[in-house]
């Protein structure tokens, strides 16, 4: 049975962490429920990972099928696609928006816009989205309808006429917004005749069943036996099942242009299909693919060791088990003469890496070690050849060396006027040059900068928080590469380099960065029986220096025959505790003052 | 008290036993609470089996009385008071309950049983306490040594054990102990101006007048040599067996026989873990002919390793002659960082 396209309406919701979409999305999914027969619903169940309902963050794009029956009388069929809420994974958002005729734009009635509003409104025009704006938590007392009117107005040039007023928390307004979405957001279009294109948008793993893709049909149609190829690798696959989002995955056998659903085609890891990607009819393809596919590349490095080396296996079959769901998560095996045996990992942003390292601590119980995130930096050699390297260990001989480049970023503030000075000089500090300052308003101010990422991965989020008062909002795009001055910053214990403390940093972030790293580890490693020189070094030149003094006195005053039991097994405790410690010469040097060294770089941004 | 099962495990032990005892310890917690009753029965009983080479007891100082004269009568031969401090403040802080005067008191009459029976006399000592300084310490040598001139004196620094109420005062900031720089400059003092005193430091707590004015009893334990234990909590070796008393003083109390012991057989392994922590505790230390002899392997080559960083270090910790293995006073000072050390040759 071929349904009507014309009742189907496509739509996101974007806006800026904590305005409330997933609250939202939770009252359409309410909506849902109503019709459905499923079970209990857990609260936000978009989010499915523990980790996102704690932290508040959509990682995946999900969707959901809702049918709403209007006041016209006619039934829609309204499908809600959810957006990661984090700029690690903007490439996501903006496939997931291009599955979509229509976007909610949700703005918090206390907050006004914020930087991530803005940016997210920018990449669905593009997208030539239609897009409504919706004043969320107008239950709120310090809710400031009109001042957000008057943004929506000025700010974003969007028609306020559109506005809908809503609570997602108490539902008010939520019916109305129904109302609005199938009136305002079109149909979609597309030719049920024409060869199949479908987007891929997202995609998960499910144990039983392998890889589950996410997709929304432009052109054609699919279904069950179908034979598919996936454009940007040309594999070919058939279609196992065909189904709709509902509470659970719904069979419907075939999808028709401008359906969005899920399709199983035996696929077994999520690295075999491409967010982005075009699928179309192995036996009559299309022409040309869907705009917008390309190849995410992960942007910062860091190499996870276990902090026993004993779980060298471990670790290595959780990051097996993390990557069959996160297709962005790349790795290979890496080394260090410090840590042993460990992982080079690729990640989207900083974020991405948390959620790595929370989920390996947490749902495979291992303690591990990260070391100091890096950027990827384009060495130029003189001999012509250029190096791509994210890891301090691979960095040439700088006398090979003719010059270097690093990512940058354009980073969009908008902040309290009161607040601008600060923030300037953060910016200032941080390497950034300021390419644009816009009043939005008499009160607030958006800020552009370029700035390296690198200055980005360290303090820049909290200390952006901090100077702001926690009213800055920021949002960023990595934009190219530009020259800069590198160098390795190398740690030496007792004249001993250890490896997996060296840094790629910039020349003149290099003896803060030293200062700091030695202490932390001044702080961290406990007296030794000999006097102990923490050095920061970048090439034969030392740039910081902290020293731990030899203990003067390590004595049990009292030892008789009641007592040796007693102590013997302490001892014996003590050497179990010596294996954990990780020899550099003659320093023992405790886990923890390695994972004390790389805690000193930003989280949460 | 628990006397009485205590006499009982007494009697057993003497009823099959046909030499005497080498040396016996009458300590843990403070036997000057025990009835004269008591005392002189387990006298009684030791002295069965013949004189021992030395017959210890100690005591708090409030509870040691003129009617422990009898004792010295019965074959007594050293008196050992748990002096701590002449400080008031400073007993408070250890938590005890004698003051200066009862100290004072103490000391004066271990004197005159020291003038009037063949004895020899212990008192302890202790330093690094919260609040006390080098001057502080060194007067209280001074003074104990001016009145009562003992053979022996047990000098020791304070451990802030876990679980103790210090530990706790410690942690929740009601007591600051005193850092460790100046702990090690307190003791080093300490440990000089007693040698210059004439006391021999013969193991890191522990000095003495003359080489037969150690404590021979306690010298057992430093060489793992067997001693037997009764009482609450007690424990002895024999060999390598390992015997601890199970019983707390109320299940002791209560116990109509004998507490219950739990026994270990320990390793070769263990024994020279356990030969290294009280062995490098004296002056002596390792007998390496002895070592040989009992564990079958050189000492020199199963720590070369380590003897080879520990010779590196400056100032010099080590004393390693040819029979001997043993630390210097700057080796004392890191005693337990040294053990630890070598024993990690030990596999
Ligand atoms: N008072 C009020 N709070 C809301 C409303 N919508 C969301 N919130 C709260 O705002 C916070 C952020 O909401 P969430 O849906 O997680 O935001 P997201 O980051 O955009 O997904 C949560 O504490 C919600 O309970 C609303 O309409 N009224
Ligand atoms: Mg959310």
């Amino acid at each position: 049975m071929a349904k009507d396209s014309r009742v189907i309406r496509n739509f996101c919701i974007i806006a800026h962490i904590d305005h409330g979409k997933s609250t939202l999305a939770d009252r359409f999914i309410d909506k849902a429920k109503l019709v459905s027969t499923r079970g209990p619903l857990q609260q936000q169940m978009l989010d499915n990972m523990d980790i996102e309902r704690e932290r508040g963050i959509t990682i995946k794009s999900q969707a959901v099928t809702i049918p709403y029956k209007a006041h016209d009388g006619q039934v829609y069929e309204l499908n809600l696609v959810d957006t990661p809420g984090h700029v690690d994974f903007s490439y996501e958002v903006s496939r997931a928006i291009s599955s979509c005729e229509g976007a909610l734009l949700l703005i918090d009635a206390a907050q006004g816009v914020e930087a991530q509003t803005l940016a997210n409104m920018y990449m669905a025009m593009e997208l030539n989205l239609e897009i409504i704006p919706v004043i969320n938590k107008i239950d709120l007392p310090s809710a400031d309808i009109e001042a957000c009117l008057h943004q929506i107005d000025h700010d974003l040039g969007l028609d306020t006429d559109l506005t809908a007023y809503v609570s997602a928390k108490t539902g008010q307004g939520i019916d109305e917004l129904f109302e609005t979405i199938v009136r305002h957001i079109p149909a979609p279009k597309g030719d049920t005749k024409a060869p199949l294109r479908a987007l891929i948008f997202d995609s998960h793993y499910d144990a039983y069943r392998g890889v589950i893709i996410h997709f929304r049909v432009f052109d054609g149609v699919i279904k069950e036996g179908q034979e598919i190829t996936f454009f940007s690798t040309d594999a070919e696959h058939i279609v196992e099942e065909v189904g709709i989002f509902q509470m659970g995955l719904v069979r419907t056998q075939h999808l028709n242009a401008g359906d969005v659903g899920y399709l199983i085609a035996g696929i077994k890891t999520i690295s075999d299909i491409r967010v982005g990607d075009t699928i179309t009819d192995t036996q009559r393809p299309c022409k040309s693919p869907l705009p917008g596919f390309k190849e995410v590349k992960p942007v910062v490095f860091s190499s996870i060791y276990p902090v026993d080396s004993n779980d060298y296996e471990e670790l290595q079959e959780a990051i097996d088990r993390l990557k069959l769901n996160d297709a962005s998560l790349i790795y290979e095996k890496d080394s260090s003469a410090a840590l042993g045996f460990g992982f080079r990992c690729g990640f989207l942003g900083m974020l991405h890496l948390e959620v790595v390292q929370e989920r390996i601590e947490r749902e495979f119980g291992l303690s591990i070690v990260f070391t100091s995130p890096s950027v990827r930096y384009k060495v130029y050699m003189k001999d012509g050849e250029i190096l791509e390297i994210d890891n301090p260990l691979s960095y040439p001989d700088p006398m090979h060396v003719d010059y270097a480049e690093e990512p940058y970023i354009q980073a969009e503030i908008i902040t309290p006027a009161t607040y601008v000075g600060n923030i300037i000089n953060l910016c200032i500090e941080k390497r950034g040059v300021q390419t644009a300052m816009n009043y939005l308003d008499a009160k607030r101010v958006e800020l552009i900068y370029e700035m390296p990422l690198a200055e980005v991965l360290f303090e820049f989020y909290d200390r952006l928080k901090s100077v702001s008062r926690g009213y800055a909002s920021f949002d960023y795009h990595v934009i190219g590469y530009q020259t800069t001055d590198l160098v390795r910053l190398d740690i030496l214990v007792n004249s001993e380099p250890v490896d997996a403390l060296s840094q790629l940093v910039f020349k003149d972030n290099a003896p803060l960065r030293a200062r700091q790293v030695c202490q932390s580890l001044k702080n961290e490693i406990p007296r030794q029986m000999f006097k102990i020189a923490l050095q920061g070094a970048v090439g034969g030149t030392i740039i910081a220096r902290e020293t731990i003094n030899a203990f003067r006195k390590d004595v049990t005053a009292k030892c008789y025959g009641g007592d040796i039991s007693r102590k013997r097994k302490l001892l014996e405790k003590q050497k179990e505790g010596k294996k954990r410690m990780k020899m550099v010469g003659n320093v023992e040097i405790p886990q923890q003052a390695f994972l004390a060294v790389l805690k000193t770089t930003d989280s949460k941004n | 008290m628990y006397e009485k099962v205590l006499l009982q495990e007494l009697k057993a032990i003497v009823d099959i036993r046909k030499a005497p005892f080498e040396t016996v310890y009458i300590g843990g917690g403070n036997p000057g609470l025990a009835s004269l009753t008591a005392l002189t029965e387990i006298l009684e009983m030791i002295h069965s089996l013949g004189t021992p080479k030395e017959l210890s007891i100690e005591m708090n100082p409030e509870s040691l009385h003129g009617g422990h004269a009898q004792l010295f009568e019965q074959g007594l031969s050293r008196l050992s008071i748990g002096i701590e401090s002449l400080a008031v403040n400073h007993l408070r802080t250890l938590g005890r309950h004698a003051t200066r005067e009862t100290n004072l008191r103490a000391m004066n009459l271990a004197n005159e049983f020291h003038k009037s029976y063949p004895i020899q006399l212990n008192f302890d000592l202790m330093t690094c306490i919260p609040g006390q300084t080098i001057a502080d310490a060194l007067s209280d040598i001074d003074t104990l040594i001016d009145l009562s001139a003992p053979e022996h004196i047990s000098l020791y620094n304070l451990t802030v054990e876990e679980g103790t109420i210090l530990a706790k005062e410690v942690a929740n900031g009601t007591l600051q102990v005193i850092d460790e720089d100046q702990q090690a400059e307190m003791l080093s003092a300490c440990w000089a101006h007693l040698a210059q005193l004439g006391y021999n430091q013969y193991e890191i707590s522990n000095f003495s007048t003359t080489a037969a004015t150690r404590c021979k009893h306690n010298e057992r334990y430093w060489r793992l040599q067997d001693y037997i234990g009764i009482g609450p909590s007690a424990a002895g070796t024999i060999g390598n067996i390992r015997a601890t008393s199970d019983a707390t003083i109320e299940t002791y109390r209560r116990a109509p026989s004998f507490a219950s012991y739990t026994l270990e057989t320990m390793d070769r392994l263990t024994l020279m873990n356990e030969q290294l922590l009280m062995g490098l505790r004296t002056t002596d230390g390792i007998d390496k002919e002895a070592w040989l002899a009992r564990y079958g392997v050189n000492f020199d080559q199963l720590c070369e390793a380590e003897i080879a960083f520990l010779e590196q270090q400056d100032p010099v910790l080590i004393h390693n002659t040819e029979n001997n293995f043993a630390l210097t006073s700057s080796g004392f000072m890191v005693l337990d960082a040294i053990v630890l050390k070598l024993s990690q040759a030990l596999v």
